[in-house]
């Protein structure tokens, strides 16, 4: 369209360029304050300009927040998060889409429900869940009376326990325990059209097969979409891995960084704080950055 | 042994009223061409997909070469089906699309590459092997569906309004094409189309459908020439046939067409009888007893066709390109008396008139 | 629920065996936590064992006559809404200009994504750097005027500057989808306005603002459930509630009451609130959507 409107081009540049500094200042001076010694970082009127000191301080912040094997465990993490919720929100989805059986609807709301209560709201009971992961399956058996009944036939009394504080499968299960993948894939697999279930199921291939060959190679994109998403969450996740891990040494990268600023008044050493938390933000903006087309794709997508 | 036998064969959804598939029965020999014809919703795809498997027989039975079929699965059936829109799996290649059903199948690997080159030679589909279906045209796709049905070697093909979603050049092409295709296969193919162009070409055998029932069955140019009911009539042929109601009067040998002339028939029939009184357009002569005047004209470039009204009776006729005649102009129009057809108005059915005595019909003529 | 689809698998067990991980992992992290919640807020342990004792409403009224509840709440709805109009506003403005396609839009269409991957234990803690009284920006204006700002000591300050890296956060979200949002507007649409002598700014307001209220809608729901429950991290790392309290919001004090002050039934009543609270913006969301289908 033929507009010539160079004056409110300019407007435009302009008022860009302010929310681009807006978003950005923060970071550039965090930036500057990691490149600084503490007087520096310190330094009032701050200063603008980088200092000599980033490589010290990145490696201050990486021994004494023990980056090395906290970047381990935060990828642990993600990854197992990304491939827990890529995997079984997949199998889920095919089962809700793609099969005729009476309970589809049922367990189509059960899987959906989840959408609207995130972790936060029930953080203190999912806390007690994942000090004993088979909890409510001892609940039931007390319950239903079974422990008792179990307990006068062989004289054993039925306790299952299964830990799961300070363990990866504590930091990952709760997180995978939503429906936005499920949901993801519902949507995408309503528009796969029925002609090509039916070529599929004309050329004999079963339900399982029709899942490998015609499925998942279509999903791809989706896929990626998810992945990114769900990578980026999980390692930016704060409160549960703050809760399941009480050893100090199974923490994730961002309790540690907040463990970097001291409670109450004692002014912490901002160089090597702010050193720390752009190295653990790295990760999760490199995934936004390179993978842009899927990020974007997913985050709409995962929005109903 | 017929190729494909239905017996009884119905079908109702859950919670459907009516069934879609009313009661079916056909024998189809073995080799044959067979089309089904019929209007959208007429229940004819809900049949086809029942043969191949995707749909559930609710009542009655099919049988392939002699074989009860209701309860296999599509892949144990010896069929293989064309869809309307192809259904070929996007991201694979031609090659990979025509193998599928061997590979499912578990057949080795070179014999598969080779099975699948002699298909896609045998349909010029040779050099895009390594294509995916995005980078084919609409004819090569449909060319591909077929390649992926025929790899199997199956015993019925099973198409479904396999040629509608192509333009109109492409659509002939591919009916010769599939028509030279199933004389050098020789299976018996059977094959579901709303189009009556298409039915007409391609068809050994028509059936045509209405409201989940068959209404009739023969050859096609049979069934263009003596329609057993009053809707095949008129869904057969382009312009359709006229079909004007009327009462058999003058003793039983004509019909008194309502606001219109008495027009004699070829026999006799009970008189008084509430009728519908057919006649092609290309049976209409001009030059006869009935005056009429011409509402509109349509130029087809190979011939014209002419809307007159006679009395209060709508007539569509041919006419010659050559032929001049305008709007408001009066002419005289004749409809030949072995060219009629009659219809019983309430039921619909074909009626015969019978045949007169020779004396009688020196009287009349 | 699609129940139109006909060409479906049937087997009696293949859709139970594919579902079941899932079921399993929702049963045991969602709805049983979600159900001993409730369970929970209506108990009271005993003080000398024996399990947990019915006690009907009794957290609820507990909960609800403590002021420092309400003022959580009170608290809480404030810095939803400022974060939430804060967000949204900036974004749309931004959105509506990354649109125009000047030159360059592309780089500030990515420059306006990136910070949605910033956790925000990372960004709270810059910020606290940032609005440190003791060092940078504000310690240079403290020194002219002493008292003028200090977080760590006023409660308006603290929640300043709370909104504010909330708002910070959200902000590209809210951008991806309003920019998304004004790309489905159809280009016929925009030209016919333009042919009809409508400037640039004036599509903005009279055509391109009408047409995002649906996705605006979207966001505000979106913003509002977050600003609830996310808000914990940012809490937790800038202010940890204070100073006296005046950040405590109502995600920050379940954590709280549960695991500093082991009162799981208050805290499970007060979970039970903010339950009924982000579901009930949920449905306001999902009859939105439906209606939204309408639209189109």
């Amino acid at each position: 369209m033929v507009e010539r409107r160079p004056l409110l081009n300019l407007a435009t540049h302009l008022l860009l360029g302010f929310g681009l500094l807006c978003l950005l200042l923060p970071i550039w001076l965090a930036f500057i304050a990691a490149t600084q010694d503490v007087a520096g970082a310190n330094a009032v009127p701050m200063r603008w300009l980088p200092g000599p000191h980033l490589l010290d301080n990145l490696a201050a912040a990486w021994t004494r927040a023990d980056l090395g094997a906290r970047f381990t465990t935060s990828m642990i993490v993600a990854l197992g998060v990304m491939a827990g919720k890529v995997g079984l929100a997949m199998l889920a989805a095919f089962a809700i889409v793609f099969f005729d059986w009476r309970a589809k609807a049922v367990v189509f709301w059960l899987v959906f429900v989840t959408l609207m209560l995130p972790l936060e709201v029930r953080i203190v009971p999912t806390y007690v869940v994942a000090a004993n992961a088979l909890r409510p399956f001892q609940a039931i058996l007390d319950i239903t009376g079974l422990t008792g009944l179990v307990e006068t036939l062989s004289g054993v009394r039925v306790a299952l326990e299964w830990r799961m504080l300070n363990s990866y499968t504590g930091l990952i299960l709760p997180l995978v325990a939503t429906a936005t993948g499920t949901f993801l894939y519902r949507q995408f697999f309503m528009t796969i059209p029925e002609e090509l279930v039916e070529a599929a199921r004309m050329d004999g291939a079963g339900p399982l097969r029709f899942l490998r060959d015609v499925l998942l190679p279509l999903s791809r994109t989706n896929m990626a979409a998810l992945a990114t998403i769900m990578f980026v969450y999980a390692w930016n996740q704060y409160l549960w891995p703050l809760l399941v891990t009480t050893e100090p040494q199974r923490s994730t990268v961002m309790v540690e960084l907040s463990r970097l600023v001291p409670r109450g008044d004692g002014l912490p050493e901002w160089n090597i704080v702010m050193a720390a938390a752009l190295t653990v933000m790295l990760p999760p903006l490199a995934v936004v950055v390179l993978m842009q087309r899927w990020f974007v794709r997913g985050l709409v997508a995962t929005e109903k | 042994m017929a190729a494909i036998t239905l017996d009884h064969v119905s079908k109702t959804y859950p919670g459907a009223t009516r069934a879609s598939v009313d009661g079916v029965s056909l024998d189809l020999p073995e080799g044959a061409f067979v089309v089904v014809l019929g209007p959208s919703g007429c229940g004819k795809s809900t049949l086809l997909r029942m043969l191949a498997g995707l749909e559930t027989i609710t009542g009655g039975e099919a049988r392939i070469a002699g074989r009860r079929v209701n309860e296999l699965e599509p892949k144990d059936r010896g069929c293989a089906m064309v869809f309307q829109n192809y259904a070929l799996y996007p991201h694979m290649s031609v090659a990979d699309n025509i193998g599928y059903p061997l590979k499912v199948a578990g057949l080795p690997r070179a014999e598969r590459a080779a099975r699948v080159r002699a298909v896609a030679e045998s349909l010029s589909l040779g050099e895009h092997l390594a294509r995916r279906p995005g980078q084919l045209s609409g004819g090569q796709r449909q060319r591909v569906a077929i390649g992926r049905a025929m790899v199997r070697e199956p015993r019925v093909f099973l198409f479904d309004e396999p040629l509608s979603n192509l333009d109109a050049t492409l659509r002939v092409q591919m009916r010769a094409e599939l028509r030279r295709l199933h004389e050098r296969l020789g299976a018996t193919s059977l094959l579901v189309t709303h189009d009556q162009v298409e039915a007409m070409t391609l068809a050994d055998i028509l059936v045509v459908m209405q409201a989940g029932r068959v209404e009739q069955v023969g050859p096609p140019r049979a069934v263009y020439d003596r329609p057993e009911t009053r809707f095949v009539a008129g869904f057969l042929g382009s312009p359709p046939m006229n079909l004007m109601p009327g009462r058999v009067a003058g003793g039983g040998g004509a019909v008194a067409l309502e606001d219109g002339p008495l027009v004699p028939l070829p026999g006799r029939l009970p008189a008084g009888l509430a009728v519908m009184l057919g006649i092609r357009p290309e049976h209409v002569t001009e030059g006869g007893p009935h005056a009429a005047l011409v509402e509109m004209v349509e130029d087809l470039g190979s011939g014209r066709v002419v809307h007159a009204r006679m009395q209060g009776v709508p007539v569509t006729l041919h006419a010659p390109a050559e032929a001049t005649l305008r709007r408001g102009q009066p002419l005289r129009l004749g409809l030949p008396a072995a060219r009629l057809h009659v219809f019983e108005a309430e039921s619909g059915r074909r009626h015969e008139p019978a045949p007169l005595q020779a004396a009688e019909a020196a009287l009349a003529g | 629920m699609s129940n139109t689809r006909r060409a479906l698998f049937r087997s009696a067990w293949l859709p139970w065996a594919l579902v079941l991980p899932q079921l399993l992992i929702i049963f045991v992290f969602f709805y049983w936590p979600t159900g001993e919640a409730l369970y929970w807020a209506f108990t009271l342990e005993q003080p000398w064992g024996g399990g947990n004792a019915w006690v009907g409403w009794q957290n609820f009224a507990a909960v609800f006559s403590s002021e420092g509840y309400w003022h959580s709440v009170r608290i809480s709805i404030l810095y939803a809404a400022s974060t939430t109009a804060l967000a949204i506003g900036a974004a749309l403005l931004l959105a509506m200009f990354v649109d125009r396609e000047v030159k360059g839009s592309r780089g500030y269409r990515l420059a306006m994504i990136w910070p949605y991957a910033i956790a925000a234990p990372a960004i709270g803690i810059i910020f606290r750097f940032v609005f440190d009284p003791r060092s940078g920006v504000f310690a240079f204006l403290n020194q002219a005027a002493p008292g003028l700002w200090d977080p760590t000591l006023n409660g308006d300050h603290a929640m300043t500057m709370l909104v504010l890296a909330g708002a910070w956060q959200l902000v590209s979200y809210n951008f991806v989808f309003l920019l998304a949002g004004l790309q489905s507007i159809p280009r016929g649409l925009v030209e016919a306005a333009a042919m009809d002598g409508a400037g640039p700014l004036r599509r903005m307001r009279d055509l391109q603002a009408p047409l995002l209220a649906p996705t605006l809608f979207f966001l505000v729901i979106i913003n509002m459930t977050d600003s609830f429950t996310h808000s914990f991290a940012l809490v937790d790392v800038m202010t940890g509630g204070g100073p006296a309290r005046s950040t405590d919001l109502m995600v920050y004090k379940i954590y709280s009451d549960g695991f500093k002050g082991l009162d799981y039934s208050g805290a499970a009543a007060q979970s039970i609130v903010l339950m009924l609270l982000v579901v009930g913006m949920t449905f306001l969301q999902f009859r939105f959507v439906e209606r939204k289908l309408h639209y189109k």
